[in-house]
């Protein structure tokens, strides 16, 4: 994205950039490039967590030999683990909020929360891949096990990453790196975090609550 | 996100201390062109560089008792789902659709409040929208070439 330069819109001192002073830079869409960059990879993320939750949908009920998802599921388990990713969302609007009122204490105390939240809830998913592991579904038994693995495989791994930006921030915030004007990294990685949110929204829906068919089918998959 | 809080038609707001946007320059006032289509084009112009501010270009953000609400609606509708998942077979058909609503309000709010798409600059929405639906569009396409809303799912030749 190109940024404007025409001298005149805005009053830098030289040396000194508008993300010094917290603000964005005035561009051709009014947006900060950084945001605008974080907005165009959450989009891109859409194709990619919508090409996993696809390629689960597809495989639904055609394994052919189980563990299959109604017999190990425990559902008020991962209802728990849902509830507690949706309130690192809040969590995390808080520590947005704190900063960007200039309450340092209560961003470090919102940001740990979350990470800790965040921490909670990827817990409870190795938990589950365990307890998965030892009822006899991997990668490698059927079809279930490959698509469920890999997604929410790849969503544990965006929410660790999350939890490892948190906590950058915390340290940063704890050493004075992270003045009021930075305001925007820490909106920044919210988006990132209220992303595998929404994206966790929709497979807890589409994955855990809404049962595979009854009717099993083996045959191949073909395009028409 | 709904669009109906977009601000073309808005007048400019201050950009909000957290913000704290300097602006000079353009900000001055300019002799306005004698032309009204040259003049639209300046104003779109001066709006369009304004820098984003954190308090919201559209409006102010939520307060924090607001974000603790949104955050308990959000509770309620998991418990709700949780809730309609144990009671399905009364249900039938409409299950399903019950669960994916609910889910997609979630998604919503999420979106909107918490990540700030209703207040924010409308190309950052666009952006995330065209996202979305580029892939639900491209999915579907692959499900409809698969044979997956067919009563012979996979089934060919």
């Amino acid at each position: 994205m190109a940024t404007t330069t025409t001298p005149e819109v805005l009053d830098e001192s030289p040396g000194e950039s508008p993300a010094d002073h917290g603000m964005s830079p005035a561009t051709n869409t009014g947006v900060s490039n950084e945001k605008l960059a974080m907005w165009s990879f959450l989009g891109s993320e859409c194709l990619l967590f919508g090409a996993l939750i696809s390629t689960y949908f597809l495989y639904r009920g055609r394994s052919l030999t189980g563990p299959t998802p109604k017999n190990i599921y425990d559902i008020p388990y991962t209802s728990i683990s849902s509830f507690v990713l949706l309130m690192s969302s809040l969590t995390m609007v808080l520590a947005l909020a704190a900063i960007q009122r200039g309450d340092h204490r209560r961003l470090r105390l919102w940001l740990t929360a979350t990470a800790l939240l965040g921490t909670v809830f990827i817990g409870g998913q190795v938990y589950e891949f365990t307890s998965f592991i030892h009822e006899g579904l991997t990668m490698r038994t059927n079809l279930f096990g490959s698509s469920f693995f890999v997604l929410t495989g790849f969503h544990g791994v965006h929410v660790t990453l999350g939890i490892m930006m948190l906590l950058s921030l915390v340290i940063m915030s704890a050493r004075g790196r992270l003045p009021q004007s930075k305001v925007q990294v820490v909106e920044i990685i919210g988006l990132y975090w209220h992303f595998v949110d929404v994206v966790w929204i929709v497979i807890f829906t589409v994955v855990y609550l809404i049962p595979s068919p009854v009717a099993h089918s083996n045959r191949p998959l073909q395009i028409r | 996100m709904t669009d109906s809080t977009d601000a073309t038609s808005s007048t400019p707001q201050t950009p909000t201390a957290a913000g704290a946007t300097t602006l000079t320059g353009s900000e001055a006032p300019a002799p306005a062109p004698a032309d009204p289509g040259e003049r639209h084009l300046v104003e779109e112009a001066v709006e369009h560089r304004r820098p984003t501010a954190e308090g919201g270009e559209h409006g102010a953000h939520p307060t924090d008792a607001q974000y603790m609400k949104i955050a308990a609606v959000l509770a309620a509708i998991t418990a709700v789902e949780v809730a309609v998942y144990y009671v399905k077979k009364p249900l039938g058909f409409g299950f399903a659709p019950i669960l994916i609503t609910m889910a997609a309000v979630k998604f919503f709010l999420v979106g909107a409040f918490f990540m700030h798409l209703r207040f924010d600059n409308r190309v950052l929405r666009r952006l995330f929208i065209t996202g979305i639906v580029l892939a639900i569009i491209i999915y579907l396409i692959v499900f409809l070439l698969l044979g997956v809303f067919s009563s012979t799912h996979g089934a060919h030749g």
